[in-house]
């Protein structure tokens, strides 16, 4: 994976952020700036609405700049694992006796036997149908 | 490090800072001119530029300096990936 086309934010990112919030700001200032000008209720709510609407608008705004943000962590932490798991499997490999691959004690996954998840804790062997039947699902990591 | 040279590399979170700060002080602004109005037509602007304003403060605040955090862990497992990537060609 390259790691520069997961970066957080690019200038667009950026510019977008910066847009989505002026206008949000305008219209919290419209409605305010409208609203101070009228003398009756029904049409000052009017306004209000529109200045609601710049809260809306900030809102999304932002949140689209957060989960954009939390993507690209979530990828560079997945290209981290993956590579740690390749490296460990190809470096040292835990005998499995042949029973194909581990899990530790008491836990919800199982691993190749190379997985940096697993790796200097206590595991046992097993084949696939037995870690399954145990109630255990494969590692995302290392995709036994 | 200088306090200049911190507020320009953390610029996001200072304006997270700020922000947050303006919006607390906008709700309390609002809240004290609403509370003083007697009539509900007064009442209602101190409602779009006290709450929506300070609201909107809040959360642009909350909104940067979030991503202040996920800029530095990203900018951390990019510096692991980087030399994972390099130990993997040197290896080949």
């Amino acid at each position: 994976m390259n790691a520069s086309a997961t970066r957080p934010w690019t200038p667009d990112h950026v510019v977008r952020f910066a847009v989505g919030n002026a206008v949000g700001l305008v219209l919290v200032a419209a409605g305010w700036w409208q609203m101070a000008d009228l003398g009756v209720v029904r049409d000052q709510l009017t306004w209000f609405v529109v200045a609601l609407a710049g809260l809306g608008v900030a809102g999304v705004t932002n949140g689209t700049w957060l989960l954009r943000g939390l993507r690209a962590v979530t990828a560079a932490r997945a290209e981290m694992t993956d590579a740690l798991a390749s490296r460990r499997t190809a470096a040292a490999p835990v005998s499995t006796n042949g029973a194909g691959y581990v899990a530790a004690p008491a836990t919800a996954r199982y691993h190749r036997s190379g997985c940096a998840l697993v790796a200097g804790r206590p595991v046992e062997a097993a084949g696939r149908a037995r870690h399954e039947a145990a109630g255990r699902r494969p590692c995302e990591a290392c995709r036994p | 490090m200088n306090t200049g040279r911190w507020l320009k590399n953390q610029w996001d979170r200072t304006v997270a800072v700020v922000a947050t700060l303006v919006g607390g002080l906008a709700i309390l602004l609002g809240w004290l001119g609403a509370s003083d109005a007697k009539l509900t037509t007064e009442q209602l602007p101190y409602l779009a530029s006290g709450a929506v304003f300070g609201l909107f403060a809040l959360g642009v605040g909350a909104t940067l300096w979030l991503s202040a955090d996920l800029r530095d862990e990203w900018r951390k497992l990019d510096e692991i990936n980087q030399g994972l990537r390099a130990e993997r060609e040197r290896s080949r």
